[in-house]
């Protein structure tokens, strides 16, 4: 069985890890990069123990207990991962590797360096001694461009719908709602994990709905209080704005290409009609609500976000 | 296990031990200090957080059954510190698993972790490179160390090199703008040539545990880690060292010089005192650093801090020599110069200073000694 076995899909990466480490020739440095939630960090964590255990047992404990003086993981404060981090490790590199043949270093979110972090970070990137294996993890494109030079990308995708589904049986979850679920989650097991915590997934949709509806009804009141009821509960948010964001692609499916059978829930339909070509405008919405939502996981208040993104909402319903 | 021991002695040897103990909890194990008992060994303390590891016996105690415990060392060092300054008896208490001392009617239990779990401290392939005399690697240590960088990107510039062929031994420390050298002679050749970067931190439990005295102390190696030791004490300290090439510093010390001044120490000493008082002025973008200009005259030294904020210093400094061209103006880091001033304040009535230039390196040292050198970077005078 892999020792890959507990990260699900991903295939074309599990088996470039395994090669890399049938060879037992490693870079300096490995960026795994990909959306929230398909099992980066997983991945790097068996890879960094698969390292440090090759050709001896006793080491595989110790890392198990987080207590393996070959394995360094960088911690962040609030959300910025900060340069004093980034020396605490370059410090602690400069020795050899205690008993493993290498010292491995995971940076979970490479994404929050700080700028000064992240160029700290490049010099030992560009000269590291000959023992030091970096796992960089990254949900977004945004780390510094000079730091992906330095690394081989290791890309991940969002995961197909029947795996997270499989997943979510596999965890318990009653059917029915797993496959709504799996639906929602867009490819991420995290989100869907997140989902599962809610009581009435399945009626998300509805909700989506109702929300439309009382938009073109109250206008900027309905927004004022949704944003407002968002900021506090991450899981109620999570949900409603992958239903959001599931709806509007089945409106734009709808408006485009007029196929019913193509939508991820038959009822958007109904909606598809106010909506009539105005399908690029949509887009372009739905594109912004994806890349406002990746905000969440910075260091902005979410019900900025929250207020910014119902808004844009808004403007696109005035417009069609 | 049961021994007992004379407080001073256990807690002399403990205070030296448990400062090699982790004091992070992230690895129960390594804030413990290890306390093997043998009637034939006599007590041997152990710590170690994986990057120092000490070692300490004594043959003062008297052993009644032999045994291994595993203890906090902060606590137990502690302890053992304010104990009265009588014999103590430490025993295990085998039923629950603790470390009993007595003293007097009173006594006190310690919790124990499983010695099992503690690593091996690699003492035993010991590879033998040198031995010198305890006093002479205290002073090289205090009047290099100090040059090294607290924090730099290079981490060998954290560190002190130790430079090693035949029968000479060459202690460097440097930050890049200054470095600090001192060449010391053995008695007995050295068994390979070799070169390894010492950390600070090892650096500076060295310092504190080295006496002023002519015994030998030995240094050595095993797996990557560089030993001093004393075996007849039974005393280790074992160091990981810094990993990377310590640049070639030979080139970094000017050879030829287009001035050479000679000077009372202590005069100067003082001067640089004041100097320091003198803050910094901000600098849009960088650190404000304290700072002293020397404009060299034929008969006299002229010394000045300037800040805006704060006024200013002149200072004068009579009876100097110099070789080589007169009205060279140098500005220099006050603490950087300041510092090797201090060292050689104690040792030389006579100070030289030998210039390259304005903007290049210069070179300080007693002018009697030729095995302790100092280079210092100017400042750019604006």
């Amino acid at each position: 069985m892999s020792k890959f076995a507990n990260v699900v899909g991903q295939t074309r990466a599990i088996r470039f890890l395994e090669a890399v480490l049938e060879s037992g020739r490693f870079q300096h440095a490995y960026l795994f990069i990909g959306p929230p939630g398909v099992g980066k960090t997983r991945a790097a964590r068996i890879f960094a123990r698969e390292i440090l255990t090759r050709g001896s047992t006793k080491g595989a404990d110790l890392f198990n207990q987080g207590q393996h003086p070959d394995y360094f993981f960088t911690r962040r404060d609030k959300a910025r991962v900060s340069i004093e981090e980034v020396r605490r490790m370059e410090e602690w590199l400069a020795y050899r590797p205690y008993m493993a043949s290498h010292r491995v270093v995971l940076l979970p979110e490479a994404h929050l360096l700080t700028p000064e972090a992240g160029n700290a970070l490049l010099k030992t990137l560009e000269e590291p001694p000959e023992y030091a294996v970096f796992l960089l993890i990254s949900d977004q494109q945004d780390v510094l461009p000079t730091i992906v030079s330095r690394c081989q990308e290791v890309r991940f995708f969002p995961l197909p719908v029947p795996e997270i589904e499989q997943v979510l049986l596999g965890d318990g979850v009653p059917p029915d709602k797993a496959r709504v679920i799996a639906q929602l989650s867009r490819g991420s097991v995290k989100t869907a994990r997140i989902l599962t915590g809610h009581s009435a997934v399945e009626q998300a949709m509805l909700r989506v709905h109702f929300f439309l509806e009382d938009i073109s009804r109250r206008g900027e009141m309905a927004i004022l209080e949704k944003a407002e009821a968002l900021e506090k509960d991450e899981v109620e948010r999570t949900l409603f704005l992958t239903a959001l964001e599931s709806v509007l692609r089945d409106v734009v499916v709808m408006v485009e290409s007029g196929r019913e059978d193509l939508l991820l829930f038959r009822e958007s339909a109904g909606l598809a009609g106010s909506f009539r070509g105005k399908g690029a405008q949509l887009r372009e919405v739905l594109m912004e609500i994806t890349s406002l939502q990746k905000k969440y996981w910075t260091n902005v208040n979410p019900l900025l976000i929250n207020l910014n993104l119902l808004f844009r909402l808004r403007q696109a319903f005035k417009e069609g | 296990m049961k021994f007992s021991i004379a407080q001073p002695e256990l807690a002399r040897i403990t205070s030296v031990v448990q400062r090699a103990a982790s004091t992070r909890d992230t690895v129960p194990v390594l804030s413990g200090l290890l306390i093997q008992a043998s009637q034939q060994n006599g007590l041997t303390l152990s710590a170690t957080d994986l990057e120092i590891a000490i070692q300490a016996n004594t043959p003062a105690v008297s052993v009644e059954d032999d045994g291994t415990v595993l203890t906090n060392a902060r606590y137990f060092s502690e302890l053992v510190r304010f104990l009265p300054e009588n014999d103590l008896v430490l025993s295990t208490d085998e039923t629950r698993s603790r470390l009993v001392i007595t003293y007097g009617r009173s006594e006190s239990h310690l919790n124990l972790y499983n010695p099992e779990e503690y690593p091996d401290l690699p003492v035993n392939n010991l590879q033998h490179l040198l031995s010198l005399p305890q006093i002479v690697l205290k002073e090289a240590l205090r009047k290099t160390a100090f040059a090294a960088a607290a924090n730099h990107f290079r981490q060998v510039f954290t560190g002190v090199l130790f430079d090693i062929e035949s029968d000479r031994l060459r202690v460097v420390a440097s930050d890049t703008h200054r470095l600090a050298l001192m060449n010391i002679a053995l008695d007995t050749p050295a068994s390979q040539p070799q070169q390894f970067v010492v950390p600070a931190r090892t650096v500076n439990e060295l310092t504190r545990v080295l006496d002023d005295s002519t015994e030998p102390i030995s240094i050595g190696f095993t797996n990557h880690s560089v030993v001093f030791y004393r075996t007849e004490s039974g005393f280790y300290i074992i160091s990981r060292l810094l990993e990377g090439q310590y640049p070639n510093y030979l080139p970094v010390i000017p050879q030829n010089f287009v001035a050479s001044l000679t000077l009372d120490t202590r005069s100067l000493a003082n001067s640089l005192e004041r100097a320091i008082l003198m803050p910094g002025d901000k600098q849009a973008t960088k650190q404000s650093i304290r700072n002293v200009v020397l404009d060299i005259k034929e008969h006299e030294l002229n010394l000045s801090s300037y800040s805006e904020k704060m006024g200013e210093l002149n200072e004068v400094i009579e009876n100097t020599v110099l070789e080589g061209e007169s009205g060279l103006q140098v500005a220099f880091n006050t603490r950087y110069f300041l510092d090797i001033v201090r060292i050689l304040q104690n040792e030389a009535s006579q100070l030289s200073l030998h210039f390259t230039g304005s903007c290049s390196p210069a070179l300080i040292k007693d002018p009697q000694n030729d095995n302790y050198l100092y280079v210092l970077v100017p400042l750019l005078a604006t």
